[in-house]
């Protein structure tokens, strides 16, 4: 090797052993210009008049009644019942899952997944199909003499919505806690006395609580913070704090909008704490060393155990029939209704003119109607950009986070911010800052719409990278790298070469959450994209649902489509753990 | 079993190292010295600061205060892929997703083989050196946990490091298959004259393998020697009763000087019986009327014979084959004979002074 070789080999040596400080700074700095930043704009947005420092704007939020009663009572309402709801229909849910067997039940188990990867739009599209004046429900109730009821614009088909979205994550996490009470533990209660009964509530629901406690917490999360269902199925009569903002920007009164966004990332970020503080708590249990066996659904191959009698075992199976069936109208129902729906004229009659009428849209629309192929392209393009930004951004924090070192804790908690601040913050944030042009020195920095989307996409969905990374990282045995490094591997090889491959499926997984969530994001883009042709499927959508449902619902399906193809790519390479703590 | 490879000389020193973990006390002030070649044994309790300390020379851990050097080489601020370490750990860590052969030859990314040997030929000859020539297709799981230990002694090897560090690497293992492994591994740090440092909480294999060995006990060196002053001439009474069976009498300092030559002995009187102890040279500091400590290994106990005779009551036996352990009470103290006759009753027993150590 000559010595200039040797200099430059020695200089991409160094290179190398920096590259994780230098990912690790980028991710910072991204983090900065496009959560922090955006953010901080906002805020500075809601503390000020005609550049003065003030209280006011949010001294009126807090005090005015109108947002007091009819946008935080009720937002906070709303997210109250859709919890209960969500709770009740996911615990039978569970119950099924963990205690019996059944064909199909890992595919169903897999199943709850589900909406984390369901664009909400596409739910809400899917519930104005079902409950709609000429919805499905409506059209069965007069085939058997009966109705119409109206559902929607109603806090009932709001809180049914929330239920089908969270239903499954309280299904999930019940079930991991279920599966891993150590059937030990209740022979013991019983072989000292304990009736099942008895030895159900002593033993197995006190196991169960505090992750039925975690999933409705973060119900409570994700509900008071819900945008598009609530646009959907509520609009303006029924607005939640970010239906309001949403209103106030499309009026151009951002000041205002500013202050409300302040005031309810404000109680996200302590909703949010109070989630992590008390999921923190209850980490670490594992898969018992002896589940509870479960029983066969099937009559064919046993009963229901051998202390249960015919008739108890008989109503067993009806009480889960009807949930069975419960789950079918109200998880398939919205589904085949948008599918039907899309296929479905006035009359009644089958018909594929609301496809036409997007193929007809794209050939011969004007330049500023919504056209169905740009909408496709502008997601699979936004996508893909947000997989290139959040892997390495979600990795890095991964690795990080799963390290000891002192303000960890602080690094954690701001990289998981994200999760905490809406959509539409960020969005009117980036609108506000990096869209409309900032001046730095005498040079006016501004960014176009589409990237401000693949930003606030990235970091909607970095986090869900780090979720799925960082747990496999954590059970990786440390003395994998140690021995990479003690055979001369840097810290960034030893992660290329051993922690990377070994952690393979999370990352496969991360990236499929991460793809899925761009196409799915609504609340960022549908700020970001207002006006321009830089939108995506979901607000392509939503923008065909303010006038015709049929093509709407032909624009779902399409969204339909393309999310369940990257569901297959979770399931298939993450399904058997991914998410189990999200 | 020719391996080639430039061992270069490497020393171990620890200058006065402490490591503190938050509130917790891991190592306190230890001062170590690994000559070149030798193999050195750090033994001691669970928690007592002898992985803390192998971890230290690995570059995986950085000391609180103090200094770690390889010669004169100062080690601070070197990472643990540039000090040329070679690390065998209690689960082997082999890399799942990599082959038996990619594992031995990952360290070779990053170095070159010794001069005239390709890759391929260093990982076939180190496989070679471990018995396990054939095998580099295999995935690790489908070794056995002694093969899997001798793939991961042969990765550590490949990169021709300069120090071999052992972190409890039969642990693991069942006793038989242990004590093969163990001699094996004796027989290829000799060979190869590569400074070795062995962690390990059984003080048998310390001394079976060790040039010499480290006791530590609560991040402290106890005492450093070879494993036949560790065993014979303990220093302290951690060290005495932490390897192998010993009888330990406290007793009141009589005289400091029994014998004629230079190194005095002394006379302790334990409950009133006077017993002749070995001189140590380190009587500077005692005095007359001091209580002191000395011990006496059960093997060098005799029936009847011996320059100190007491007689104690049999009160029980264990037969563990070889010998077999005796216990027997005196004046209320418990005290063990190894032995191939099993006595019983009342028994003289007997010592000389030169089988009893003073211990501090």
């Amino acid at each position: 090797m000559t010595a200039s070789g040797r200099r430059l080999s020695g200089t991409l040596d160094r290179l190398e052993r920096r590259a994780l400080v230098l990912v690790a700074a980028a991710t910072a700095l991204a983090l900065l210009v496009l959560f922090y930043y955006p953010v901080a704009t906002v805020f500075v947005e809601a503390v000020t008049v005609d550049g003065a420092l003030s209280t006011d704007p949010i001294a009126e939020v807090l005090t005015d009644r109108f947002y007091l009663v009819d946008i935080f009572w009720f937002t906070a309402k709303q997210a109250a019942l859709s919890t209960l709801a969500s709770v009740a229909l996911g615990l039978p849910g569970a119950w099924i899952l963990a205690r019996f067997d059944f064909p199909g039940r890992e595919t169903l188990r897999s199943l709850t997944i589900l909406p984390f990867v369901l664009p909400s739009i596409m739910v809400a599209i899917g519930f104005v199909a079902m409950f709609g004046q000429n919805g499905t429900l409506n059209q069965v109730l007069s085939f058997v003499g009966l109705g119409p009821v109206s559902l929607l614009y109603t806090l009932e088909a709001i809180v049914l919505a929330h239920a089908f979205y969270n239903a499954p994550l309280v299904t999930r996490i019940t079930t991991a806690a279920w599966e891993s009470v150590d059937a030990r533990t209740v022979e013991t209660a019983r072989s000292l006395g304990a009736n099942p009964t008895r030895a159900f509530l002593d033993v197995v629901v006190p196991q169960l609580l505090p992750a039925v406690l975690v999933g409705a917490t973060l119900t409570f999360v994700f509900t008071f913070a819900s945008f598009p269902i609530v646009l959907a199925l509520g609009g303006f009569q029924l607005a939640t704090v970010e239906v309001w903002i949403y209103k106030l920007v499309g009026e151009l009164e951002y000041a205002e909008a500013a202050a409300l966004a302040v005031v309810e990332t404000a109680l996200s970020l302590v909703l949010t704490y109070a989630y992590l503080q008390y999921e923190g708590r209850q980490r670490g249990a594992g898969q018992g060393a002896h589940p509870q066996p479960r029983h066969s659904l099937l009559p064919a191959f046993s009963s229901l155990g051998p202390d249960r009698s015919s008739v108890e075992s008989v109503l067993t199976r009806l009480a889960v029939l009807g949930y069975g069936v419960v789950v079918a109208v109200v998880f398939l129902g919205p589904i085949v209704s948008m599918i039907l729906a899309s296929v479905t004229g006035p009359e009644g009659e089958l018909t594929l003119r609301h496809y036409e009428f997007l193929l007809q849209r794209q050939a011969t629309g004007a330049s500023y109607q919504v056209k169905p192929l740009p909408a496709i392209q502008n997601s699979l393009l936004y996508a893909l950009g947000t997989l290139l930004v959040a892997l390495p951004m979600g990795v890095v924090m991964a690795v990080l986070t799963t390290r000891r070192f002192r303000g960890r804790k602080v690094i954690d908690a701001l990289a998981m911010a994200p999760l905490a601040v809406s959509g539409i913050v960020v969005g009117l944030g980036m609108l506000r800052g990096l869209v409309f042009g900032i001046r730095i020195g005498d040079t006016r920095v501004q960014v176009v719409g589409t990237v401000a989307i693949v930003a606030a996409h990235a970091v909607a969905a970095y986090p869900f990278v780090t979720r799925n990374v960082a747990p496999l990282l954590g059970t990786l045995d440390s003395r994998f790298v140690e021995s990479a490094r003690s055979l001369g591997a840097s810290r960034f090889r030893a992660l290329l070469d051993v922690e990377l491959p070994l952690v393979w499926a999370g990352v496969v997984a991360g990236a499929a959450f991460a793809f899925a969530i761009s196409i799915g994001e609504f609340d960022a883009t549908v700020i970001l994209a207002s006006g321009s042709g830089s939108y995506t499927m979901p607000v392509a959508v939503e923008r065909f649902l303010g006038r015709r449902l049929g093509p709407a619902t032909a624009m779902g399906c399409v969204l339909l489509v393309v999310t369940s193809l990257s569901f297959v790519v979770i399931e298939r390479y993450g399904g058997q753990w991914g998410g189990d703590d999200v | 079993m020719a391996v080639s490879g430039v061992v270069t000389m490497s020393e171990i020193h620890l200058d006065s190292v402490s490591k503190r973990y938050g509130e917790t006390t891991a190592l306190v002030d230890v001062d170590l010295d690994v000559a070149d070649g030798d193999f050195f044994t750090l033994v001691g309790p669970s928690g007592c600061g002898k992985t803390t300390t192998l971890r230290l020379v690995a570059g995986f851990e950085s000391p609180t205060d103090g200094r770690v050097r390889f010669d004169d080489e100062e080690m601070a601020k070197v990472p643990p892929e540039a000090r040329g370490v070679g690390v065998v750990f209690q689960n082997y860590a082999l890399f799942p997703h990599m082959s038996v052969a990619e594992n031995v030859g990952y360290g070779l990314r990053f170095t070159d083989p010794p001069e005239g040997e390709s890759r391929s030929e260093r990982v076939d000859q180190l496989l070679d050196l471990v018995d396990l020539g054939g095998m580099g297709d295999r995935e690790p799981n489908q070794l056995s946990g002694g093969q899997q230990q001798r793939v991961a002694l042969a990765r550590a090897l490949a990169p021709s490091p300069r120090l071999l560090l052992l972190d409890e690497p039969m642990s693991a293992l069942d006793a038989q298959l242990r004590e093969r492994l163990r001699m094996q591994i004796k027989e290829i740090q000799s060979e190869l004259d590569i400074t070795t440092l062995y962690v390990t909480h059984d003080q048998e294999e310390a001394l079976a393998v060790s040039d010499r060995v480290a006791v530590m006990r609560d991040g402290r060196v106890e005492q450093v020697g070879t494993p036949r002053d560790i065993y014979r001439r303990p220093e302290t009474r951690f060290v005495a009763e932490f390897v192998g069976d010993n009888n330990l009498f406290e007793g009141t300092m009589r005289e400091l000087s029994v014998s004629a030559d230079e190194t005095k002995g002394y006379l302790v009187d334990v409950d009133s019986e006077e017993f002749r102890v070995a001189g140590d040279g380190r009587s500077e500091g005692l005095a007359v009327g001091d209580t002191v400590t000395f011990c006496v290994r059960p093997e060098q106990l005799r029936v009847g014979d011996g320059e100190n005779r007491f007689t104690a009551t049999v009160e029980g036996s264990e037969f563990l084959g070889e010998t077999t352990r005796v216990h027997l009470d005196w004046k209320g103290r418990s005290v063990t004979l190894r032995t191939t006759d099993v006595p019983s009753g009342a028994v003289e027993l007997g010592f000389d002074a030169d089988d009893a150590w003073r211990v501090s």
